[in-house]
């Protein structure tokens, strides 16, 4: 198999070049969720968020989740990332349930299968552009030159070479989110889950920003789940999923 | 990576974080190094007895809690046995000074002017007792005083003039103060007895034989090598000052441990949401455990450089100025306080990374 990360022919459990940590190659679907269901406070103060929602994602797929606030997208994005555990359903990534793994497992396929993107960019205040980017290659174990090389490539492919150098502080909301792409893109991912990625964009900007990650993720065969108000980025999406009172309406191509 | 340059990003929390620590290693240095320094400058009179094995009455084994007396032609014995080479007399009583009203308590020191053994060994102004009447006081003595060289004192019921002023002959609550041994045996009322005698060996004979020959030629007295007098009137001051001071010393490790505890607690408070986003993305609990630990150690590391320096700085500073007071920082010492700091360190850091083990990391989609 190719390192994600570096290129390389490489074989499990790492890359003999870059040192990046490799699992088994996941098939289709990259993502699904059957009957998912969740709650929110106990008794008769509970919330349901998740209402039994069946969802499947492939590699390459770029899937758009919309709806009402409180309609349960952030819950379902939670659920996908492995930062929740719903009360009852089946989440599988690559293929594996994850259901019953425990807390490490979960982190370390968060971090060599999904890359995550905020609203509010999270990057680290206290590290440049090319540093934040090799921020999960360097905790996978990823050689340091090889972590920088990278990161280096990602921000000249997304049109912020110039921006290496710069702490987030110097950097535009636009730049900052391309960063924060860089940074999903840098372990090479099976999938990016996206939450609210151009809220605090304005709309030239979030468009820019949206089609960027789209064409990188495809170019990179991850697929993408943004949860977003924006119906702007309908045209950029494979799919979009309608999610209110934690069940999926429609889902339209 | 992200453990120091975080840290370097904020230089003032660095900085904050770092005086916390610098904080807590200067004060146990500090309060360790006074009581080192102070215990060894109690005997600093029986040290610059130049190996001189003493003579004492049989009981006493130590200088300050204990009163000597010897018969003065106790001399004609010790001079008769063929181990020794020299044998001098010093009649020394604790006692009170007063000057302008204000009392401190002493030591008058009768010795042999002519030999000078006994004597003060080093002036920092005047000249030694040559006369009946004169005096040589301890210059921090003098100092507190406000008394100079030519000054009029009262020693007992006597008026004494300095003639010179004596260093490194202060400790910890007590001062040295020389006058003749003649003018002792007056002062003091001792008629025929001494104190001390302080006796050299022939050359071929150790200090610790001529101590065994002593104590089993001559009745009535008992002899022990400099070193041994030493380290018992030491132990004495020890079993004085010792308990309050490494109560002090406990309390200023407890008040480290603390800080290095407050300062890693606010340090990871402010870098919550960042170890937050990381869990998310896949970074796993005992990483940040690790980034947690390594800024800790960092700080620590830090904190005990300069707290050490600073400390140094201080013992030089303080020097012989103060005299009675001195601070003496050893290699043992900074190796202690060095291990004791990786110890505040990592108590410090135990409740912040097991606080950042247990994000939640969906705190990262929090707006």
């Amino acid at each position: 198999m190719r390192c994600p990360v570096c290129h390389h022919d490489a074989s499990p459990p790492r890359c003999g070049h870059c040192r990046r940590p490799l699992l088994e190659h996941a098939g289709n679907p990259v993502l699904q969720l059957s009957d998912v269901s969740h709650h929110y406070g106990s008794g008769e103060a509970a919330v349901q968020a998740l209402g039994g929602i069946t969802l499947s994602v492939d590699r390459g797929e770029v899937v758009l989740v919309v709806g009402p606030s409180g309609g349960g997208k952030t819950t379902a994005l939670l659920v996908m990332g492995l930062l929740l555990t719903p009360d009852a359903g089946t989440v599988r990534i690559g293929g594996r349930d994850v259901g019953t793994l425990a807390e490490r497992d979960r982190a370390n396929l968060r971090l060599m299968r999904l890359g995550f993107l905020f609203q509010d960019y999270n990057l680290l205040t206290a590290l440049t552009s090319v540093e934040n980017v090799a921020v999960p290659l360097r905790y996978a174990g990823v050689r340091k030159s090889a972590a920088l090389t990278r990161a280096t490539e990602l921000l000249d492919s997304l049109g912020l070479a110039h921006r290496a150098g710069h702490r987030p502080a110097q950097l535009s909301g636009g730049e900052k989110q391309r960063v924060a792409t860089a940074r999903a893109l840098a372990m090479g991912p099976e999938m990016i889950l996206a939450d609210e990625p151009t809220a605090n964009l304005d709309s030239a900007t979030g468009r820019k920003v949206s089609e960027q990650l789209a064409a990188a993720a495809r170019a990179n065969d991850a697929a993408v789940v943004i949860v977003t108000h924006d119906s702007r980025l309908d045209d950029i999406a494979d799919r979009v999923v309608h999610l209110e009172d934690g069940r999926i309406l429609e889902a339209a191509r | 990576m992200i453990a120091v340059k975080n840290l370097l990003a904020e230089k003032t929390r660095l900085a904050s974080a770092v005086f916390g620590v610098t904080l807590g290693v200067l004060l146990v240095l500090i309060m360790a190094g006074i009581f080192v320094g102070t215990t060894r400058q109690v005997t600093t009179y029986i040290d610059n007895s130049r190996n001189a094995v003493w003579v004492m009455q049989p009981g006493v084994s130590q200088m300050f809690k204990a009163v000597s007396w010897l018969p003065a032609d106790t001399e004609g014995e010790l001079r008769a046995l063929p181990e020794v080479d020299s044998a001098d007399p010093i009649l020394g009583l604790p006692s009170d000074f007063v000057y302008n009203g204000t009392h401190t308590a002493y030591f008058v020191l009768g010795y042999d002017t002519a030999t000078g053994v006994g004597g003060p060994w080093s002036l920092a102004e005047g000249r030694n007792v040559d006369q009946p009447g004169e005096v040589v006081l301890d210059r921090i003595l003098a100092a507190k005083n406000k008394i100079g060289v030519g000054d009029t004192v009262q020693l007992v019921d006597e008026d004494f003039t300095v003639v010179g002023l004596s260093n490194q002959t202060a400790a910890a609550t007590n001062y040295y103060t020389f006058i003749s041994l003649p003018d002792a045996v007056r002062l003091l009322r001792a008629g025929d007895r001494v104190s001390y005698f302080l006796v050299q060996p022939r050359p071929g004979h150790s200090p610790e034989q001529l101590a065994a020959a002593i104590t089993s030629e001559i009745p009535g007295a008992d002899a022990l090598t400099s070193q041994t007098f030493a380290e018992n009137s030491r132990d004495i001051i020890v079993k004085m000052i010792g308990r309050p001071l490494k109560t002090m010393i406990a309390i200023a490790a407890l008040v480290g441990i603390a800080l290095v505890g407050l300062t890693m607690w606010a340090l990871t408070a402010e870098q919550i949401k960042d170890f937050g986003v990381l869990r998310a993305l896949g970074v796993r609990s005992d990483q940040l455990w690790r980034t947690v630990l390594t800024q800790g150690a960092v700080i620590a590391i830090l904190g005990y450089l300069v707290g050490s320096a600073l400390a140094y700085a201080a013992q030089t500073l303080v020097g012989d100025r103060l005299g009675d007071v001195s601070i003496a920082i050893t290699p043992l010492m900074l190796v202690v306080v060095g291990l004791g700091t990786a110890v505040m360190a990592a108590l410090g850091s135990l409740l912040p990374a097991r606080r950042v083990g247990r994000i939640d990391p969906a705190i990262a989609f929090h707006r």
